[in-house]
Formats: C-alpha cells, sequence, structure tokens
C-alpha cells in the first residue's frame, strides 16, 4: 500500500508523444481509473507505473522513494493484463503460485494461500485446469488471483475486463470494486468505457493524446467538465453541443444557433466578458432536457428522429430545424412516433459553456 | 432414410480417403524396405529377374564387409560427432541470437537479419569453397571440427530464421507478466519463454540434425582422409570405376536412415504439444 506520485511525466515513442509532462497524485488505497480514447497515453502510464516502460523525463515516487530505474521485478506491483496473460504452460494453481515461488514462499503456505484466493475469487475447482480450458471469465478470475495473492503495494489493470460479455462484466465490476476495499490496495485502472470509470473509480483522470484533462471524483467530472473533450467522453447517450455566436443587443447578452437563441445576461459571471460576435460552445446533457407535445413558451420546435426504448427510459433523438441533431432521455411511457412535432425545453442553469476556440469551460453563475 | 445414406456417404470417404493414404505410404516407404530388404540379399539376387521381395537367401555379407573393409565405423562416428556438435551449436546460437532479433531493435536490425538469411540463400558450394581456403590457412582442414562449423555457417541462418517467427508469435504480455511478477528477465526467459518454444526448438533440431547428418558437399569438401569423413562421403566411394556395390550401399544406407527416425520419433511429442499449444493464445 502506498502513494504514487507522478512529476512531469514525458515518453515518447520515436515521432510520438505518449505521455505529456503529466503530473499525478495516487493516493493510498485509493482506486483511480486512468480514462481516455486509444492512443490517450493511458496504458503507457500504466506501464511506467511498472517499470515495463521508463520515462523520458520527470519522476515517479511510490511514497517518497524514486523509483524511474527500478525494474518491474522490484517495485512489488501486481499487474492485470487485458489478454490476461496467462502462463499457457502452467496449470492455474502454477500460475496463481508463481509470484510466492519466485519469492521463495514455503511450499506449505503457497498452497494455503492459493486455496484461499481461489477460494475468494470461487476458482477453486479449476485449480488442475490449464489456462485454456477456461472461460474467459474465470481466466479473469486466475489473472486477478495471481495479482492479489502476494498482497502487492500497487494494483495495476490494463482494461481487465473488455474481453468479457455484458453480462459477465458487470458482475465482475462489482466483485472487483468491493475486492479492492476490502483490501485496501492503491488500485490503477484503464479502461476508454466511460460507464466502468463512473462506477469503479474514487477519482478518474481523463487523458487525451498524452495530455491530463481533469482528475476528480467521478461526480465532478461528470457534472462539472473542465473543457468540451470531458464533457463529450463522459455521458450516454452523449452530451449535446451547439456552435452558438454571441450577440450583444440593448445590454443583453445572447447566444445564438442555428436553430435556436439563449439568453446568456444575468447568468454570465460579471468578471467573464464574452465579447460580441465570439463563438462558443453550448453543451447540454441528455437528462436536462425536457420534451413537450404541445406548444410552450421558449420551446424549440423539433421532430422527432429516431426512438430507442432501453427498459427503464428512452433515448430519443430529434431533429431540429437547422438539422441538427439532439440526444433526449424520456421516461418509458411518453407515447411518441417518429416524424412527431415536439418542442425541447432546458434550463440555463443546466447549460455549459465553453470557448469557441480552445474548448475550455467557461465558468458561470449557479 | 437420408440419415443412412448421410452415412453411407461418410463411409465412402473415409475408404477413399483410406486407399489415398496406403498409395501415399506405399510410395514414400517402398524406397526404405526395398535398401532394408535388399541389405540382406545376396548380390545376385538384388537384380535378379523376376524380382524378389522377400530375400530368398539371408546374408548378412554386406554389413560384414562394410565394417571390416570399408571404414564404415569411422564414418559412423565422424558422422554422429559432427551432426551431434553442429546441432547442439547452432540451436542453442541461434535461437538466441533469434530471441534478440524478435524482441529487439537496434540500428540495422532488419538489415542485419536478412543478411543472415542471405547467407542461406546461396547454394551450399559457394561457401563451402572459401571454407576450404579458410580452413587451409588455419590448419583445421581434414578435422571434424572443419566440417562442424561449416554445416554451422549453413544451418545458423535457418535456426535463426525458424525461431524469430516462433518467439515472434509468443505473446510480449506474457515476458512481461513474469517481470511485474517478480521474476528476472533471466528467470522469465528460462520458466516461460524457453518452455513455450520447446516446440520449434524440436523443429529446429529436427532439421538443423538432418542437414547435417544429409550433408555431401561440405563433408566432401573439407575432409581428404577417413579421419574426418562422414557416411554420405564414405559411401559415395562404394560407386567406383569398375564396380557399384549395392549390397553395401544399402547396408549402410538402412543404418544411415535409423538415427534420424529415432530422433524423430523421441521429439515428436513434443512437437504435437506445440501444435495444442499454439491454439490458446489471445
Amino acid at each position: 500500500m502506498v502513494r504514487i506520485t507522478l512529476k512531469n511525466i514525458t515518453k515518447r515513442f520515436g515521432p510520438i508523444t505518449a505521455v505529456n509532462k503529466l503530473s499525478l497524485e495516487i493516493k493510498d488505497g485509493e482506486f483511480m481509473v486512468l480514462l481516455g480514447p486509444s492512443g490517450s497515453g493511458k496504458s503507457t502510464i500504466l506501464r511506467l507505473i511498472a517499470g515495463l516502460e521508463y520515462p523520458d523525463e520527470g519522476e515517479i515516487y511510490f511514497d517518497n522513494e524514486l523509483v524511474n530505474d527500478i525494474p518491474p521485478q522490484k517495485r512489488d506491483v501486481a499487474m492485470v493484463f487485458q489478454n490476461y496473460a496467462l502462463y499457457p504452460h502452467m496449470t492455474v494453481f502454477d500460475n496463481i503460485a508463481l509470484p510466492l515461488k519466485i519469492r521463495k514462499v514455503p511450499k506449505e503456505e503457497i498452497r494455503r494461500r492459493v486455496l484461499e484466493v481461489a477460494e475468494m475469487l470461487n476458482i477453486r475447482d479449476q485449480l488442475h485446469k490449464k489456462p485454456s480450458q477456461l472461460s474467459g471469465g474465470q481466466q479473469q478470475r486466475v489473472a486477478l488471483a495471481r495479482a492479489i495473492i502476494r498482497h502487492p503495494r500497487v494494483f495495476l489493470m490494463d482494461e481487465p475486463l473488455s474481453n468479457l460479455d455484458e453480462r459477465i462484466r458487470i458482475k465482475v465490476r462489482g466483485e472487483l470494486k468491493a475486492l479492492q476495499k476490502k483490501l485496501g490496495v492503491t488500485t490503477i485502472y484503464v479502461t476508454h468505457d466511460q460507464e466502468e470509470a463512473m462506477t469503479l473509480g474514487d477519482r478518474i483522470a481523463v487523458l487525451r493524446e498524452g495530455v491530463l484533462q481533469q482528475v476528480g471524483p467521478p461526480e465532478e467530472i461528470y457534472n462539472s467538465p473542465r473543457n468540451l473533450f470531458v464533457a463529450k467522453f463522459l455521458g450516454r447517450p452523449p452530451i449535446n453541443v451547439f456552435k452558438a455566436c454571441i450577440k450583444s443587443a440593448n445590454n443583453r447578452t445572447i447566444a445564438e444557433t442555428e436553430a435556436f437563441q439563449v439568453d446568456l445576461t444575468d447568468f454570465i459571471n460579471s468578471h467573464f466578458q464574452l465579447s460580441s460576435s465570439s463563438e462558443v460552445f453550448l453543451a447540454i446533457r441528455p437528462e436536462h432536457i425536457k420534451i413537450f407535445k404541445e406548444e410552450i413558451s421558449q420551446g424549440i420546435e423539433a421532430r422527432v428522429h429516431v426512438i430507442q426504448p432501453v427498459g427503464r427510459e428512452t433515448y430519443i433523438q430529434v431533429e431540429l430545424k437547422d438539422g441538427s441533431l439532439v440526444n433526449v432521455i424520456v421516461p418509458p411511457k411518453l407515447n411518441l412516433k417518429i416524424g412527431d412535432r415536439v418542442f425541447i425545453r432546458f434550463s440555463r442553469n443546466d447549460l455549459l459553456l465553453f470557448n469557441g476556440k480552445t474548448e475550455e469551460r467557461i465558468y458561470c453563475k449557479g | 432414410m437420408g440419415r443412412k445414406k448421410s452415412d453411407s456417404i461418410t463411409c465412402v470417404r473415409k475408404l477413399i480417403l483410406g486407399i489415398t493414404i496406403y498409395i501415399i505410404l506405399v510410395i514414400y516407404l517402398f524406397p526404405i524396405i526395398h535398401i532394408f530388404l535388399a541389405s540382406f540379399k545376396p548380390e545376385a539376387e538384388i537384380f535378379s529377374i523376376p524380382p524378389t521381395i522377400l530375400p530368398r537367401k539371408v546374408t548378412l555379407e554386406h554389413y560384414e564387409r562394410i565394417m571390416k573393409v570399408f571404414n564404415f565405423p569411422l564414418y559412423l562416428r565422424n558422422s554422429l560427432i559432427i551432426a551431434v556438435f553442429s546441432t547442439l551449436i547452432s540451436v542453442s546460437l541461434g535461437s538466441i541470437a533469434a530471441y534478440g532479433f524478435s524482441r529487439y531493435k537496434f540500428p540495422a536490425s532488419r538489415a542485419i537479419f536478412l543478411s543472415v538469411l542471405l547467407s542461406r540463400m546461396l547454394p551450399p558450394i559457394s561457401i563451402a569453397i572459401p571454407l576450404y581456403v579458410i580452413f587451409r590457412h588455419l590448419g583445421l582442414l581434414d578435422t571434424p571440427i572443419a566440417v562442424i562449423l561449416g554445416h554451422c555457417t549453413y544451418q545458423i541462418p535457418f535456426v535463426i530464421w525458424l525461431m524469430k517467427s516462433f518467439f515472434d508469435d509468443i505473446p510480449h504480455e506474457l515476458e512481461e507478466a513474469g517481470l511485474v511478477d517478480g521474476m528476472s528477465p533471466f528467470q522469465v526467459f528460462r520458466k516461460i519463454t524457453l518452455p513455450l518454444s520447446i516446440p520449434g526448438l524440436t523443429v529446429a533440431t529436427i532439421f538443423a540434425f538432418m542437414s547435417s547428418w544429409n550433408d555431401l558437399i561440405f563433408a566432401v569438401t573439407l575432409t581428404m582422409s577417413d579421419e574426418a569423413r562422414t557416411i554420405p562421403v564414405g559411401m559415395s566411394f562404394l560407386q567406383t570405376e569398375t564396380k557399384i556395390y549395392w549390397g553395401e550401399i544399402a547396408a549402410i544406407g538402412f543404418i544411415h536412415s535409423i538415427p534420424l527416425l529415432l530422433i524423430t520419433f523421441i521429439l515428436q511429442k513434443y512437437l504435437v504439444k506445440g501444435l495444442t499449444l499454439g491454439a490458446i493464445k489471445g
């Protein structure tokens, strides 16, 4: 159990900068999720912490110990790989026991601990088999067992659930979180699945092209994204984004899109001036949009384009008059058909504003 | 009814398959069986018309002659020494080199790899002649060492090529998992990479041994006396200007094929193991 500190880490592969001046602190016992699309450098960060890669610049600390030049076998970390990397020529028992054998733990104790871990992960009947004889979910448990058997200082997990089918994935996800809390080992978990990140992480670090975008608890990342990339990356269906132009007239500030206008006058922070004719992005989450069948004041006219019931709720896409599509989440009982004329409305308090050029968040009142 | 019909189709298919296999087996096995039987026939019977299948009169005279008149025991000894040592050297050096080519990128690694293969593409004689000159200067000519090194120049590129593609197929994650689990790089090689590459090493061993055991060109170019000659070279002396000693050639040919058969039989279980191992990657 250890606190991990990354200071100004840069890692290049030839012309590509995989990780760019990244600083991040992972607290003792924390479940940290690194979230980003492929190529965002999240796996590289994991490999840097494991010692499988060495940083070109910057420092990595485990507590106060600089580990930059310490090889992986001396870092006392455990890693679960995306394809599990079980040793195919060994039985499940030997796979799990190997980290202890290497450390010359007495045979009896190895046996006891393997059985204990196998019991915990429900793979006791599989110990004599070879990895190839197991299902994906069982292989995943063996990989996990191999990681936890030696009480490492850090767990590193590289998309360990992505090869499982949906039903098992959700089950194992819950077990994983409970297990991590029980063992209390500092855990760093890499994924591109925002739902996985939201459900597992104590905190999430969002990455893009090797640059850290935002770190924080899941709710904070979701509700208060620091830039447009983070806003777009989290949430399903994705957040609605409109490009708007700022118009000032009669002491009022209005954001104008192709399809509608929003009055931002009382909404803009006093110390923040939106200059006239500058561009912004307006973003609104699907669950914050209300849909009406009758005309309402300040409603935006739209036509139902796609209806996707998912049981508990229904995802609807409506088409505005300029042709742009808007995602809305509605209760399942709303009786709508494709082509219906509807009106949508949202509260300005739920609106997120982003700078049109830098895509950075413009913070508002409220 | 339909089921019966499909049953009879599979039956016919099996029959055709079986007959085909037997025909192929006869074509491949006939020369070996013929040599085996001919080696026990008296000279006159080997070419008798009509030909006999089983020897009418079993004789061991050819075996006696190759042991006493020809220097067969010496040839056998040389052949074994040369084949075993050239195989050991080329498989161990070649697979270590292959591991390097597979796992590490260094300046011009690809160019070096291709140039290693290039030496394999040349006809053997174009390597044997320069080697003759080199070994004459080194005073190694007409020694088993010369032939061993000669065979190595030819076998090592083959082993490198074979084992590189084999190592390439072993997922890197397995070795990385080993490192993270606490093994030193050498332990990873010994406990993970090596056991997983046994099928590849088996193929490499069989082929290296076979090419050394059967080689004539290097052995004939680099040797001058019976002290270093191998079985194929010795056998070639049984075709003289006045007579071809068919019975003795058959006897030597039969003994010559035994070690290869043995090696293949002993190692074949590792070959099969390798085929099943390949199925679980990913």
